[in-house]
């Protein structure tokens, strides 16, 4: 079992996950445990739900700024975007401008990324880049021994 | 040991949930409370965020297809 850190941030696909209903009790525990960082591309497609529902994606956006860290689109973010992305296309590695906007906002704010398993290829050039990445499946497995433990100590104490 | 004052609508209050939570000291009774209020306070957070099944499961149905497009 690895140690998770303090900070995790999601891909889309994993933050929807990690949002819907069905997860409210693990997304309870994130809440209390951990720091939640949530990149520009995974804050779309949440608002997506909501804007195809018609639902009011101001107020939808307030709710969520109120609860989660929202990673800014600020000049480090964009620089490091830039220079990351320069150095893989000079290695002939192409990476999709999606991914690569989560993997960076990762890599700023110091975050796991959780993704889905499928796409973790996509993620991995940018481990060299400091990227810390997660499985979604693994990520609940982990994150259901961290909740048993922290339990015990409940217990103990 | 630290004193807090409360007025008397409190002080009957709390003497009372002490009765029924079976509670040994007041100290126990405010941890519960306080226990109680964290776990409220999550659940209304979460509750404000929350996204209906079917329109995570949607979306997601998207996002892959959108995928699957780029890379076909």
């Amino acid at each position: 079992m690895r140690v998770l850190p303090q900070r995790i941030s999601f891909d889309p696909f994993s933050f929807l996950r990690i949002t819907q209903r069905r997860n409210k009790d693990i997304l309870e525990f994130l809440l209390a445990e951990f720091e939640i960082y949530v990149s520009i591309p995974a804050l779309h497609s949440y608002l997506l739900t909501k804007a195809i529902r018609n639902m009011d994606v101001s107020q939808e956006l307030e709710n969520l700024r109120g609860i989660f860290n929202i990673v800014k689109a600020s000049t480090e973010l964009l620089e490091k975007m830039a220079k990351i992305e320069g150095v893989l296309v000079r290695d002939s590695i192409f990476v999709d401008f999606e991914v690569l906007m989560v993997a960076v906002s990762a890599i700023v704010t110091d975050s796991l990324l959780v993704v889905n398993e499928e796409d973790s290829k996509e993620y991995e050039p940018f481990i060299k880049y400091g990227l810390d990445i997660i499985g979604y499946k693994k990520f609940l497995e982990e994150i259901e021994v961290f909740a048993e433990e922290e339990a015990k100590k409940e217990k103990i104490l | 040991m630290k004193t807090i004052a409360v007025d008397e609508e409190t002080w009957e209050a709390i003497k009372r949930l002490k009765t029924k939570l079976d509670a040994k000291s007041y100290t126990e009774v405010l941890k519960k409370l306080i226990e109680v209020w964290h776990s409220v306070e999550l659940d209304t957070k979460a509750e404000k965020v929350v996204i209906e099944d079917e329109d995570a499961d949607f979306v997601i149905s998207i996002l892959k297809n959108k995928k699957k497009e780029r890379h076909s």
